[in-house]
């Protein structure tokens, strides 16, 4: 088997070939052909030669981007200076520099592009063109090289962490020259107290020590004051009351010093206070990089209205008012909440319930923005603005369930305020202890006790081990859909699969059995006539073994769980689950197999079609592997006996029944918690969700597509199952971590805090080694990431080597 | 006082050197602060790799092969 030369996944059956640079070259799908050839053509080859990751799987239908066009001035992400457009595209599937410099040639190459700014931290194009370039063209060429586009919606959490970045960054660098700077002063300032030097000299230094360090607190040490000062106008304290006392007692202590020709100024100490305090705030945001999502916007941007002649115009939806007429496409996301007016159709509304038994509507039902519209376009009355709609608030929700922070988070920021209550104490008992030695002495050993102590090391432990775990999660193709799943699964003891699309994949292969005379192309290609609209897997392996062309077909309609049914040449025909095709033709179910699908019209069965169900490759391994660490599994099925039977064996899973209803997995599960067991349960996520949600934790197999559909606790886009285990080993890894930071903070402030009472910290030490807390426990977190991207690239380097050598090409191994 | 008079020769200098060293620290932060203004760190993971690439973008020549 060979791998497609785009985005390197494993060809299925006939491979797609072009020969564009000379050499035979294979792909998996027509759309990663497209997009070869259309970067060939454009004479940017070299992309395949530079990148570093592998492409995503291209999708081979171009969307229509032109009604972006009519509107351009009111579109929001777009802005226009005079005669010059600036949009800015979130592009998906961007993964090294390549991606950005194909985009950016491509682009640049269209008459009356001015520039391109590729973003990959952002996963953002900003794109400048005056006239001649149209918006959706530029649109369209990115679409055509593989990739992702849609309008760039702002996302509160990203703006944050951008703003917070710039802002932090300038101050910390501006802050590191300035200590550079004063630390030089100071050397002279040093070398004058064992040489001898006069005052004239000794005060010019000072002086300029103090122009310095002023800057330093004024301009980059704002951040402490002002939170200091919010969180004690809240009556509260947190970590920058001491650092904010700490800083201006040291500075105000110098400039006294300056001024009444005292022994000793500190401005290095405050400027080195300051830069490696904001290092430390620095790199704890680095390690809270939110993560860019996949196509959260659901809701369309542009919506079709009736118009007050009755002529249909596009509009954009925060622009339609509440009484409009919209138009809800089919095999569309509704776009506003509106009451239906015309026509009746039947909606997915899964993204909501996690129901996803499709609800019939007619004339007089509410549509709810994001609900899949699946069968006939309707006109509805609009009963809310975009902004207020469903989806909106749902989508609002997710965001704060994102921002939730779990259990153990939420302990240590109750405790913190005691705990700087505390080190506040123990700086004015020691400040009082040490004033009849000395008092500057006593300042000085009050400073390094509000500076040593680290409360940030605690308050960092948690959080920062917990959002490197869900990068690491991503990057394994787990996306987490609430906070808790990692902590859920540390103490997991029993897995719980649901077969179908969980442990197996339908393979191309078809057994067809025909009766009453039909060959067996002609069944198939009958099968593949009435399935053409289907979702279900199976349908997709008939399309596939079907070599003729399809028959035109009348009224196809989807049953759920059953099958369809469509009238082709006036005969009516059902294809699907055979107790419900049977009672078409009139037979008794008993007599016929329950596995697969079977074909019948009201005279009787005409074929039977049987996939051979494989398990997934990686299927045995993975669950020997979760066997290995203790785990109990079960299978929960709710196929045939003898399928599951067979799967089960050569899984090795002891405990499996079959023909479960979704009640009897749900009794199973519930059964497994009241004997005190926590449940995994691992399953597609759309049939299953009630199931789901009942267990300890969940996981759906699923593709990017259903993201919203599928109500898990986490989702597995890459559909293997050895990320499973992995996804434990990382629980884990991540509960140890953990522990260690909170191990390393407490040690640290129980040594740290005592040393720096009895004045043997002096204040420049302490600073550095509350930043070096805070850095161990940063660096000790990362390691939780650092495994994932070695693994990657490992994968990487692979690829790359077997595609410079085109006869070694067929290696899918390496990518998997 | 011979021993301060020796060290007096050296002052001029420092009294110029140090406003300088100021002015030049204050010249590279506001350097910096343009910089990171205007998106220069914004992402450090392309700009290591442009060199590697042929910009083509201006030069009107696509066939290359």
């Amino acid at each position: 088997m060979s791998s497609c030369f785009h985005c390197a996944q494993a060809i299925e059956g006939v491979a797609y070939t072009s020969q564009l640079d000379g050499s035979d070259r294979q792909f998996c799908c027509p759309g990663c052909r497209a997009v070869y050839e259309c970067i060939h053509q454009s004479g940017l080859q070299q992309y395949y030669r530079r990148r570093t990751e592998i492409a995503e799987q291209a999708d081979a239908s171009p969307e229509d981007y032109s009604s972006f066009d009519e509107l351009i001035d009111e579109l929001p992400f777009v802005r226009r200076v005079q005669q010059e457009y600036e949009a800015r595209l979130l592009v998906h599937g961007l993964h090294c520099s390549a991606c950005a410099w194909l985009i950016e040639s491509a682009l640049r190459r269209l008459e009356g592009v001015a520039s391109v700014v590729v973003n990959l931290q952002q996963q953002t194009a900003i794109i400048r063109w005056v006239e001649p370039a149209r918006l959706s063209s530029l649109m369209s060429t990115i679409q055509s090289l593989g990739y992702g586009v849609e309008p760039w919606t702002e996302r509160n959490q990203q703006r944050q962490y951008q703003e917070n970045r710039q802002y932090l960054q300038r101050r910390l660098g501006i802050a590191g020259l300035l200590m550079m700077q004063v630390g030089m002063l100071s050397i002279g300032l040093y070398a004058g107290e064992f040489q001898g030097m006069d005052v004239v000299t000794r005060d010019l230094l000072r002086w300029a020590s103090l122009v310095l360090a002023s800057l330093s607190l004024l301009y980059c040490a704002t951040p402490f004051f002002s939170n200091a000062a919010l969180v004690m106008r809240q009556g509260s304290v947190n970590m920058d009351v001491p650092v904010s006392l700490a800083l201006l007692a040291a500075y105000s202590y110098s400039v006294i010093a300056l001024l009444f020709t005292l022994e000793h100024v500190y401005f290095d100490t405050v400027t080195m206070f300051v830069f490696f305090l904001l290092l430390s705030r620095f790199l704890e945001l680095l390690s809270r990089k939110p993560q860019q999502l996949e196509r959260q916007c659901a809701q369309p941007l542009m919506v079709c209205r009736r118009g007050p002649g009755g002529e249909p115009e596009n509009v954009l939806a925060q622009r339609v008012a509440v009484g409009d007429i919209v138009l809800s496409k089919n095999a569309a996301a509704v776009p506003l909440d509106g009451i239906i007016v015309e026509g009746s159709s039947r909606f997915d509304e899964a993204a909501f319930s996690g129901e996803s038994q499709p609800l019939s509507k007619s004339p007089g039902d509410i549509a709810l923005a994001g609900a899949i519209n699946l069968d006939d376009a309707v006109w509805l009355e609009v009963v809310r603005p975009a902004a207020e709609s469903s989806l909106a608030r749902v989508e609002a929700l997710t965001e704060r369930a994102a921002a939730s922070k779990p259990a153990y988070a939420q302990l240590i920021d109750r405790i913190s305020p005691w705990f700087i209550s505390a080190v506040l104490l123990a700086a004015t008992v020691s400040f009082l202890l040490w004033w009849s030695h000395s008092p500057e002495t006593a300042l000085m050993t009050a400073i390094a006790v509000l500076v040593i102590t680290c409360p940030c090391a605690l308050a960092l432990a948690t959080p920062v081990a917990l959002a490197l775990a869900h990068r690491r999660a991503r990057a394994m193709g787990v996306v987490a859909n609430s906070g808790q799943l990692l902590q859920q699964l540390m103490s997991v003891t029993d897995v719980v699969f649901d077969k179908t699309g969980t442990l197996t994949e339908n393979s191309s292969a078809v057994t067809v059995s025909t009766y009453g005379g039909l060959s067996r192309e002609e069944a198939l290609q009958l099968a593949a006539s009435m399935e053409v609209q289907a979702n279900h897997p199976f349908a997709q392996t008939i399309t596939v073994a079907n070599n003729r062309p399809l028959l035109a077909v009348e009224n196809a309609r989807e049953y759920p769980g059953k099958g369809v049914e469509a009238i082709v040449d006036g005969v009516c025909y059902r294809l699907g689950e055979s107790s419900w095709c049977a009672a078409l033709a009139g037979l008794d179910p008993v007599s016929l197999s329950d596995d697969g699908a079977l074909l019948c019209n009201e005279q009787g069965v005409l074929a039977h079609f049987n996939s051979e169900e494989s398990l997934l490759a990686d299927a045995v391994e993975s669950l020997a592997r979760l066997a290995s660490r203790g785990l109990n599994l079960h299978l929960l099925s709710g196929d045939s006996a003898a399928r599951v039977t067979v799967v089960a064996e050569q899984l090795g899973i002891a405990d499996y029944r079959a023909r479960q209803t979704p009640e009897d997995k749900l009794r199973a599960v519930e059964g497994l918690q009241k004997a005190g067991r926590s449940v995994l349960m691992v399953g597609d996520g759309v049939n299953d969700a009630p199931v789901l949600a009942a267990a300890d934790v969940s996981l759906a197999v699923s593709n990017a597509a259903d993201l919203t559909k599928a109500r898990a606790d986490g989702l597995l886009l890459n559909q293997r199952l050895q990320s499973i285990s992995e996804l434990i080993t990382l629980a884990s890894q991540t509960r140890r971590v953990v522990r260690q930071n909170i191990a390393w903070a407490i040690t640290y402030n129980a040594i740290g805090v005592p040393l720096a009472a009895l004045a043997m910290v002096p204040p420049w030490l302490a600073a550095i080694g509350m930043s070096l807390s805070s850095l161990v426990v940063i660096l000790n977190s990362r390691r939780l990431s650092g495994m994932a991207s070695n693994r990657e690239l490992g994968a990487s380097n692979l690829f790359s080597k077997s595609e410079r050598n085109p006869k070694s090409a067929a290696v899918p191994a390496a990518v998997q | 006082m011979p021993r301060c008079r020796q060290r007096c020769n050296d002052m001029p200098s420092l009294y110029v050197l140090i406003p300088i060293a100021i002015v030049l620290v204050l010249a590279a932060s506001l350097l910096y602060w343009w910089a990171v203004r205007d998106g220069q760190y914004d992402d450090l993971d392309r700009e290591a790799d442009r060199i590697l690439f042929d910009d083509d973008g201006d030069s009107n020549g696509p066939d290359r092969s």
